[in-house]
């Protein structure tokens, strides 16, 4: 009990620093392209990794799996919108400067 | 520790209310919208009230932007034809 | 007063708040980076906070953002790369 709780907590610190940072380099990162980065740890490292810990901590059972199945929705998730949020990304900065040059 | 909480959620949909009010390009302003309805929706939540922030989610994250930028789409449409190049306005609220 | 809620109220300020703050500045394209790491962050919120009230009904609520959040994101992305032309 106390072994599974505490690989539970390790698992929250984990996830829990991981989307802090994310959001620490959103904030701080310049320029459009570098921001990116910290989109595809939060999605596919950080939430998960919070759901995960609250499933260890839930123990076997129906709502450790719905947890999981939670957490991949959110890394699948976060992987399909990263890249679309990639490529309209390089598709508005290629519009602004194009724009900027005419 | 509630209290803490509630105070963090109230801070966050202040500020993301008043940048909504203050926003005048459409576009921009779905994306605050969307930001709103996710701090909205951890407020309810906050709140004990798990059915408003439900159905807070499925309004503030889907349709409402999905309803914002088809209207976008279907006014540029029409205005683009009389009169061109009025399509990048830039953000004045700032 | 446990570390579920101890854990949501660092998320909830550390986290959501710098999102808001590209979030609410900047071109459509780069506010959606604020966007998307926003609904990481607050569906990890929500989680913990159903775990932090041990309400377990209160994890549909992350599922239900799980699936709306791409949703809405694809719907921006789809929509600003239409616009280009």
């Amino acid at each position: 009990m106390t072994g599974r709780h505490a690989v539970a907590v390790a698992l929250l610190c984990a996830g829990t620093a991981t989307l802090l940072l994310a959001a620490l380099a959103l904030a701080v990162l310049p320029g459009p392209y570098l921001r990116l980065h910290a989109l595809s740890a939060a999605g596919t490292l950080g939430a998960p990794l919070v759901a995960l810990a609250l499933a260890v901590d839930t123990g076997p059972g129906r709502a450790a799996v719905k947890l999981l199945v939670i957490g991949l929705l959110l890394a699948a998730g976060g992987t399909v919108t990263t890249m679309a949020v990639g490529r309209t990304t390089v598709r508005g900065e290629r519009r602004s400067t194009a724009g900027a040059d005419r | 520790m509630t209290d803490t909480l509630i105070v963090i959620a109230l801070l966050l949909t202040a500020t993301a209310a008043t940048a909504a009010a203050l926003t005048r390009d459409p576009v921009r302003q779905a994306v605050v919208l969307a930001l709103l309805g996710l701090s909205l929706a951890v407020l309810f939540t906050v709140l004990q009230a798990p059915d408003v922030a439900l159905s807070q989610l499925g309004v503030g994250s889907a349709i409402t932007p999905l309803l914002i930028l088809l209207t976008v789409r279907k006014v540029n449409r029409r205005e683009t034809q009389p009169q061109e190049g009025d399509d990048d306005r830039p953000d004045r609220a700032e | 007063m446990n570390a579920w809620l101890l854990a949501a109220a660092f998320l909830a300020a550390g986290g959501l708040g710098p999102c808001l703050l590209v979030g609410l500045r900047g071109a459509p394209h780069a506010r959606l980076a604020g966007l998307n790491l926003a609904a990481a962050a607050a569906s990890a919120v929500l989680l913990l906070l159903a775990q932090g009230f041990s309400r377990t009904s209160y994890t549909d609520l992350a599922l239900d953002l799980a699936v709306l959040a791409p949703a809405g994101t694809l719907v921006f992305t789809r929509f600003l790369a239409g616009d280009e032309r």
